[in-house]
């Protein structure tokens, strides 16, 4: 469905959230909360690992991951994350910022802002069970390397 | 090492050919996409036209070290007639105000411990920067790029106003997005 709208002359509406021409969907974070992300790939980063360790074995290795929504207009996120591979906990860390198509308005359906944005992105994937999906991806893609 | 920029048709035959090879030594022998693979060495497609923009990174001695490719919206590039579903539904751009940045690399060849990254080199930044004060001088408010992740990576990192414009296609078992890069 298309309308007119305040972010440009075309817009498709989804559920909770508009993409406009700009390129960005505009949600809220609440609806962002909301929202059911499915895992699309990881991978690890081949050239700073080699570099780092020489080909030796290593203790840190970092990579990539991305997921996307289940339903249109599709919402992408993606993040690095780094795995200390000599710890006994499962311990991959998120590194750096989110990188998404979002831009999260606040209730005056006025945009927060980049930074803003990135750091509630942060925030929300900090409290989902990502490192288990990554964790299971990963140990798959690479088994026979 | 110097950036030279220029449109197509003012490149010499022997720099257009080195460019030529030069992307194919990145793109297809670094990167894998062999959808791009020739038999002559030589990189090229229906959007390298005389009305192409090209920023190359050479050394003194000619020898390449980075590329970039610039095309106005306004024509067919290679997004809008390859790539349309990374627009997450909405129409490809066309307008003047928007140029596609593709064929982006900052990779030296001859280097060894040479890197599976086509961003890898230390003069990404300044390629990506002379790319955009091209763009800009043809009236360009926003450029979209094919960007595999570690361009969207470079983009964040230099600070730039960027966003992708949905999810990434998989090619060659790796992500790659259409990235908006807002010039204003």
């Amino acid at each position: 469905m298309y309308s007119k709208g305040k972010y440009g002359m075309k817009q498709m509406i989804g559920e909770n959230r508009v993409i406009s021409q700009d390129g960005y969907i505009r949600l809220t974070p609440e609806a962002m909360v909301d929202v059911q992300l499915k895992h699309m790939i990881s991978g690890l980063d081949q050239e700073e690992n080699e570099s780092r360790n020489g080909g030796t074995s290593r203790t840190r290795i970092t990579g990539y991951t991305e997921w996307v929504s289940n339903d249109i207009p599709y919402i992408s996120l993606g993040w690095d994350w780094e795995l200390d591979v000599i710890s006994e906990r499962l311990g991959y860390v998120r590194t750096g910022e989110a990188r998404s198509n979002i831009m999260m308005i606040n209730s005056h359906y006025i945009d927060i802002g980049r930074r803003d944005t990135r750091e509630i992105l942060g925030s929300i994937i900090d409290v989902t069970d990502w490192k288990i999906v990554v964790h299971q991806y990963v140990t798959e893609r690479y088994r026979y390397l | 090492m110097r950036l030279v920029s220029n449109w197509s048709e003012n490149f010499l035959q022997n720099q257009y050919k080195r460019l030529a090879e030069y992307r194919h030594q990145v793109f297809v022998e670094r990167l894998g996409w062999e959808d791009l693979r020739s038999e002559s060495g030589l990189e090229m497609d229906q959007f390298d036209r005389n009305d192409t923009i090209y920023i190359v990174a050479e050394e003194d001695d000619g020898h390449i070290v980075g590329c970039a490719r610039l095309l106005p919206t306004t024509k067919p590039y290679l997004l809008g007639e390859v790539f349309p579903q990374l627009y997450n539904g909405l129409n490809p751009p066309c307008s003047p105000d928007v140029w596609e940045l593709s064929r982006f690399a900052a990779l030296d060849i001859n280097k060894r411990n040479v890197s599976s990254s086509q961003v890898s080199s230390p003069i990404a930044r300044q390629l990506l920067e002379e790319s955009i004060s091209c763009a800009v001088a043809q009236g360009a408010k926003r450029l979209i790029t094919v960007s595999p992740l570690g361009i969207e990576r470079l983009l964040l990192r230099s600070g730039f106003n960027s966003h992708r414009a949905g999810p990434p296609v998989i090619i060659s078992g790796h992500p790659t997005f259409a990235c908006w890069i807002d010039l204003e």
